[in-house]
């Protein structure tokens, strides 16, 4: 790894380190969860519909692990910019592109470890009920896919930190990222029940081929932005 | 002596305002320049041009005979020879004044046992040495500032570009960094200083310039100074800073 990108990333992580409540909020996402699979669990309802929703929690989980820690990680870096780090970094010899790929670095070093641990005791928990069975597309999709589409989410969340000077644009930045969560677990409620009643997995290999070109594009569209972005916006 | 900064013609808008008028000036190797206005007179856009942060409107603005901006393998080499230090610090606060040392080194490619070693070295010759393992955001607003000079030392640079380094410091602190860059400067360093502090500057700056409203009103030397606007016997460059931009 480059060494000026090591030391950013290491340095954030010795900050973020020293800040438990994200370790805590990590629990409460996970407690939720599980709280939740008991419910369903218990109410003894049908199997092939507990299995199906044990799918959908797994795959869930990662998500909003990564949105609930990646929201406090992108207000740090937003302090840090508010504290005008940044621009005093940006006196060394180090570009500005540099430095935005250090960060986003660091967000998802700092996140995805927790998003492993957040399913790996889902999944301990599920083998304690013997209700593990979850496909390989939905493992893909959950360990894979919805990480790389948070860290699409980051990636545009540090686009807007640098380029706009008024902070509130992390209050939206987290509004829409929560708002786009719940969209997506009300809508694909209605998506689950009717792969349900239509006996099809709950994501298909051509699902993960549509979900893979979508990333491609987000990933483009943004470090096409990026790569435009006028360091003298975080100067003035 | 060749010309570390060399400003022709700098002009800066923003937006419709313009914030630098046709600034021209040079500081040679080994002088301390100093860079003198009021609030808002243009010292600030004119440093962070310099550092590479912003881009002139039109002009000529050579540091080391190269550009500082935009980011290209070339302005980077350049401003690895730049050390600053910004009218605010950017210090990072939850961390030791150490820590924000070794951190910086990094940045400047040096590996992490020798940031260390030339970091404790830069916090006993700061007077911090005592502090070192604190974090930041319980240090003084003058400890802050002579953190912030010791950062800027890291890389053993031939330029510094400083920034109302004594602004809101307390008398030992002020002293401390006087004597610093008197040492510094005898040791080859270039130093550029950009102040309201009159009398700061009058004690430690062999050359400078006058700048208001983005036009610079005297450039030169301190002994050209005295000789145009002042008697040495009564020399005060408060008095004669007042008259220069007075006349305006």
């Amino acid at each position: 790894m480059d060494s000026q990108l090591k030391v950013i990333v290491l340095n954030d992580l010795n900050i973020l380190k020293d800040k438990r409540y994200l370790l805590f909020n990590v629990f409460v996402v996970l407690f939720l969860f599980v709280f939740k699979y008991k419910i369903v669990n218990d109410m003894s309802v049908d199997l092939n519909y507990l299995s199906y929703f044990s799918q959908f929690i797994f795959m869930f989980i990662a998500g909003f692990v990564m949105l609930f820690l990646g929201i406090q990680i992108l207000q740090e870096f937003s302090t840090q910019k508010a504290n005008r780090i940044y621009e005093v970094v940006l006196t060394s010899p180090i570009s500005l592109l540099k430095l935005y790929y250090s960060k986003l670095i660091s967000s998802f070093v700092l996140v995805y470890p927790a998003v492993i641990c957040a399913i790996l005791i889902y999944v301990i928990l599920l083998n304690g009920t013997g209700s593990f069975d979850i496909p390989i597309e939905v493992m893909i999709m959950a360990l894979l896919i919805i990480p790389l589409y948070m860290l699409l989410y980051y990636a545009f969340g540090l686009y807007l930190i640098l380029r706009f000077k008024n902070m509130n644009v992390i209050q939206i930045l987290s509004l829409t990222g929560t708002g786009l969560v719940f969209l997506g677990v009300y809508g694909s409620k209605y998506l689950s029940i009717h792969i349900i009643l239509s006996g099809e997995h709950l994501v298909s290999y051509l699902f993960l081929v549509y979900a893979s070109i979508g990333l491609i594009i987000g990933f483009l569209i943004v470090f096409t932005a990026i790569k435009k972005f006028n360091k003298e916006k975080l100067a003035i | 002596m060749g010309n570390i900064i060399d400003i022709n013609s700098l002009i800066k808008y923003y937006g419709n305002f313009k914030a630098l008028n046709r600034v021209s000036f040079r500081v040679e190797k080994g002088q301390i320049f100093g860079y003198l206005g009021s609030n808002g007179a243009g010292k600030t856009t004119t440093i962070k041009i310099l550092l590479g942060l912003m881009k002139a409107s039109s002009g000529e603005v050579r540091v080391f005979g190269g550009d500082t901006f935009p980011d290209t393998p070339n302005s980077l080499k350049l401003r690895a020879a730049i050390g600053s230090v910004l009218e605010f610090n950017g210090l990072l606060e939850d961390r030791t004044g150490l820590d924000n040392l070794i951190f910086w080194a990094g940045l400047y490619n040096i590996d992490k046992a020798d940031g260390l070693v030339l970091a404790e070295k830069l916090m006993d010759l700061v007077q911090l040495e005592e502090w070192a393992d604190v974090k930041v955001g319980k240090y003084s607003y003058g400890m802050c500032k002579r953190l912030a000079i010791a950062r800027c030392l890291i890389s053993d640079p031939e330029l510094l570009i400083l920034d109302e380094p004594t602004l809101g410091v307390d008398p030992e602190s002020r002293h401390l960094i006087r004597e610093l860059l008197k040492d510094l400067s005898e040791k080859g360093k270039t130093i550029f200083i950009s102040s309201h502090d009159l009398g700061e500057i009058q004690k430690i700056c062999s050359h400078l310039a006058i700048i208001k409203k983005g036009n610079i009103l005297f450039k030169g030397s301190l002994d050209d100074l005295i000789k145009q606007y002042a008697d040495e016997r009564e020399f005060s460059l408060e008095d004669v800073y007042l008259k220069i931009v007075k006349e305006e």
